[in-house]
């Protein structure tokens, strides 16, 4: 049994464990979207007074720099408001002077959770860049190399530390630089069907219940802290809206408008069919490009300036 | 908590060390602490039933006593159709009664009449096939005689609820598995190092080819209507390595569990791949059912029908196979897929040759051109019933058939986001070819101590590691838990 220990330490677990640990340590320390920002909001936090949360669509879509006041942009592709809920209540102490959170809904953003989505491998960037204190046994949530192949490591250290490239994708004000209208796809209005169907297929009934408690909450803290919080249904090209599911369409609208009469200081502006928002705005059928998100971003700096900064 | 998952490995070292170091004190202790972790591990799969298979081994073993202990025939039948009745008719209940009621409304809507029975919310206890089949033979053997009652309900219990197999098997028989959980186990060194070889092989099976050959085999049965025929072809092709790489890859890794724990647990797949025809086939394939069915249901009934010669033949293979597709699942695919290949015996029957041993390119390094023609033949026979069992429904599998006889299957294979998989997978998949083509006379692939260089042993066990970790990435669940 000893002779077999032995061995099994010495040659099998023992190279892995130093291999993998080493792999985790070189992994854990490669800047991302998710290590920036946690670390912006850490050290600035206090000075900004518009905070954008979101997903993609507020990734892509928000631009800090075409606000009047000084913001940044705390959304991340797939975020859902669990997780917007936890980054404001991580953050809200800190941030004095915040007086508006920017919110983009879309179609589907409450229809999932993260944890359950084919994105869940995205749920570790919290728990170890922000300090999510979810299952600590659950490897998924704890370990960054956890979910990812050999070779796609080894590609990602030797990119940052032989090569110097990060995996920060975003602005200096968190803005996701990469939605360029020269880099579409020259087949995106063709996916709007598909993406639709795919976007309604995710509903699940717990998920979308869960979801509209912690917009819910989000809308809370806010109240206390005296925040305006601003709901944009953001917009989206014809072709996708067309394939979405009216009912749930509708369920979407009616809780959002439903949560802004609940509380005095939410507004949801609903800009899905804006006519502003044109064919070249677009990045592909419900994300904008950089045209769009300047646009996108003006418009919601002219809603901020209608509820006047309070003292 | 899948055998492929991180936290299966933590629960197995955790489970090794105190097995070995603690609770080897005493046989009970070694024996109740298997059991314990048994539970654990089938309650993780899913706790709502665990209470069902403690009682299905509580009233197995009093029935083994029972049947054992009867002076009158007229009893020891009655426990035996008490066992039969508890059994099969928790496998109904479970797993077919919805499906019964299901196939009752649509006979007799066809009929004009609509009965408004509905279907019960049932949720089947994972590994329901298996550990029936393994009680079922229990007392039936010990009806028979050939072997006697456990009197230690922790080792029946643990026969029963035997961790590495309890999900999908191997069956082992009560001949087998008893007596080893009677014994004092003792650490055996070679045992421990071939059992580790084999799990080594089996994830590689399970995580490099099984998972992606799994990722496009749903591409092409999920979108098979949209697809050019040539695709359609490639779909059965990869579906038959990804069921054997997860199927076999999965036995490996129970065998090599219970070899790390001192035990010798039936073999379940011996190169099916190489079969020269469907006999042969099923010789290799899912070793443990088929020997099961061989010995409690194709003899008897073979014995049973042996006046009628070649038909009374034919009539058991079919009842056996249909019974093997029942045992897969309630869905009609299965039943036929079952009675296809009993058919696919029937020229063997009528030609004699069903029980000749063959074995293929014997002493050589490669067949001989009749021999691959055989293989060929048999394995596109294999690969076309295939399509019955991936299909979710006959009429799924029947245009599926339909679509793969037309001009475009002349056409350049088109598998949608599937082309890189498809160049990561092929290198591996020769790879698992090879091996298994030059190790096909020994117990595994793995089994390679017959090369003395330990640098070479070494440098193969962590090149096979390497390609493990490489394709690991989220645990995906075996097929054959469902059964």
């Amino acid at each position: 049994m000893s002779r077999f220990l032995k061995k099994l330490t010495w040659l099998v677990l023992f190279p892995f464990l130093l291999l993998y640990a080493s792999l985790e340590v070189m992994l854990r320390n490669i800047p991302n979207d998710y290590s920036f920002k946690s670390k912006w909001l850490q050290t600035n936090g206090k000075q900004i007074k518009v905070l954008v949360l979101g997903s993609s669509t507020g990734y892509y879509g928000v631009n800090p720099r075409f606000l009047s006041v000084k913001a940044f942009n705390a959304s991340h592709v797939y975020q859902n408001p669990k997780y917007d809920l936890f980054i404001l209540e991580k953050f809200i102490s800190s941030m004095d002077s915040l007086q508006y959170i920017i919110l983009p809904v879309t179609y589907h953003s409450l229809f999932y959770s993260l944890e359950t989505s084919g994105e869940n491998w995205r749920t570790k960037n919290y728990s170890i860049h922000y300090g999510l204190q979810g299952n600590r046994f659950d490897p998924k949530l704890n370990l960054a190399f956890y979910d990812h192949t050999l070779l796609s490591i080894f590609k990602r250290i030797f990119g940052y530390y032989i090569n110097g490239q990060n995996e920060i994708n975003c602005s200096a004000q968190g803005f996701g630089t990469s939605y360029l209208l020269e880099k579409r796809s020259p087949q995106w209005e063709g996916e709007g069907g598909i993406k639709a169907k795919a976007h309604s297929a995710l509903f699940d009934e717990e998920d979308y219940a869960e979801n509209l408690m912690m917009l819910e909450r989000i809308a809370e803290l806010c109240k206390e802290r005296r925040i305006r919080l601003i709901m944009v249904f953001a917009p989206a090209w014809i072709t996708y809206v067309e394939s979405i599911d009216p009912e749930l369409l509708k369920l979407d609208l009616i809780k959002c408008k439903d949560i802004s009469k609940k509380y005095g200081n939410v507004s949801f502006i609903n800009m899905l069919n804006d006519s502003r928002f044109t064919y070249d705005d677009f990045y592909d059928v419900n994300h904008l490009n950089e045209f769009g998100s300047e646009k996108f971003t003006l418009a919601i700096d002219s809603i901020m300036n209608s509820y006047p900064l309070t003292d | 908590m899948n055998f492929t998952s991180l936290t299966f490995l933590i629960f197995f070292a955790l489970f090794f060390l105190i097995y070995w170091f603690i609770a080897n004190r005493s046989l009970k202790m070694q024996n109740l602490f298997i059991l314990l972790a048994g539970y654990v591990f089938y309650a993780w799969a899913d706790y709502r039933l665990l209470f069902y298979l403690i009682c299905v081994s509580a009233l197995n073993f009093l029935l083994g006593i029972l049947i054992e202990q009867s002076q009158s025939s007229k009893r020891r039948r009655m426990f035996v159709a008490i066992g039969l009745l508890q059994g099969i008719g928790g496998l109904f209940f479970f797993k077919y009664l919805n499906f019964f009621i299901d196939s009752l409304r649509d006979a007799f809507s066809s009929l004009g009449i609509h009965l408004s029975f509905e279907t019960l919310n049932i949720v089947a206890p994972v590994g329901i096939s298996f550990f029936t089949f393994r009680t079922i033979s229990y007392l039936l053997d010990i009806d028979k005689g050939k072997i006697k009652a456990a009197r230690d309900w922790v080792i029946f219990f643990n026969y029963v609820s035997f961790f590495p197999c309890i999900l999908s098997g191997p069956i082992d028989r009560a001949k087998n598995l008893i007596p080893q959980l009677g014994n004092p186990r003792v650490f055996n060194y070679q045992q421990a190092v071939d059992g580790l070889r084999q799990i080594l092989w089996g994830l590689f099976k399970k995580i490099v080819i099984a998972d992606t050959c799994a990722k496009l085999t749903t591409q092409i049965f999920d979108h098979y209507q949209t697809l050019p025929a040539s695709t359609l072809v490639v779909g059965p092709l990869l579906f038959t390595f990804q069921i054997y790489a997860d199927f076999s890859g999965y036995s490996d890794i129970a065998i090599g569990l219970a070899n790390l724990l001192g035990f010798r647990v039936t073999k379940n797949f011996a190169f099916p791949l190489f079969s020269q025809n469907i006999a042969e086939f099923w010789r290799r394939w899912h070793i443990s059912l088929t020997s099961w069915l061989t010995e409690y249901v194709f003899t008897p009934l073979s014995i049973a029908f042996r006046d009628y010669r070649q038909w009374g033949l034919i009539f058991s293979v079919l009842i056996n196979f249909l019974i093997i597709g029942i045992w897969h699942g309630p869905n009609w695919t299965y039943i036929l897929y079952g009675l296809i290949h009993g058919c696919f015996f029937i020229p063997l029957i009528l030609r004699g040759t069903i029980g000749k041993n063959l074995k293929i390119a014997k002493g050589k390094l490669l067949p001989s051109f009749s021999e691959f023609l055989n293989v060929f033949m048999t394995m596109s026979l294999v690969m076309l019933s295939f399509i019955l069992f991936r299909s979710d429904n006959i009429s799924d599998a029947f245009h599926y058939y339909g679509r793969l006889f037309s001009a475009s299957v002349f056409t350049v294979p088109i598998i949608p986001n599937g082309r890189n998989i498809i160049v990561s997978l092929l290198p591996f998949l020769g790879i698992m070819l090879l091996v298994e083509w030059l190790q096909r006379e020994k117990d595994h692939a793995l089994q390679i101590d017959g090369i003395k260089s330990s640098f070479v042993r070494w440098a193969i066990y962590y090149s096979v590691f390497l390609s493990v970790l490489q394709f690991n990435t989220e645990a995906v669940q075996f097929i054959y838990y469902q059964y």
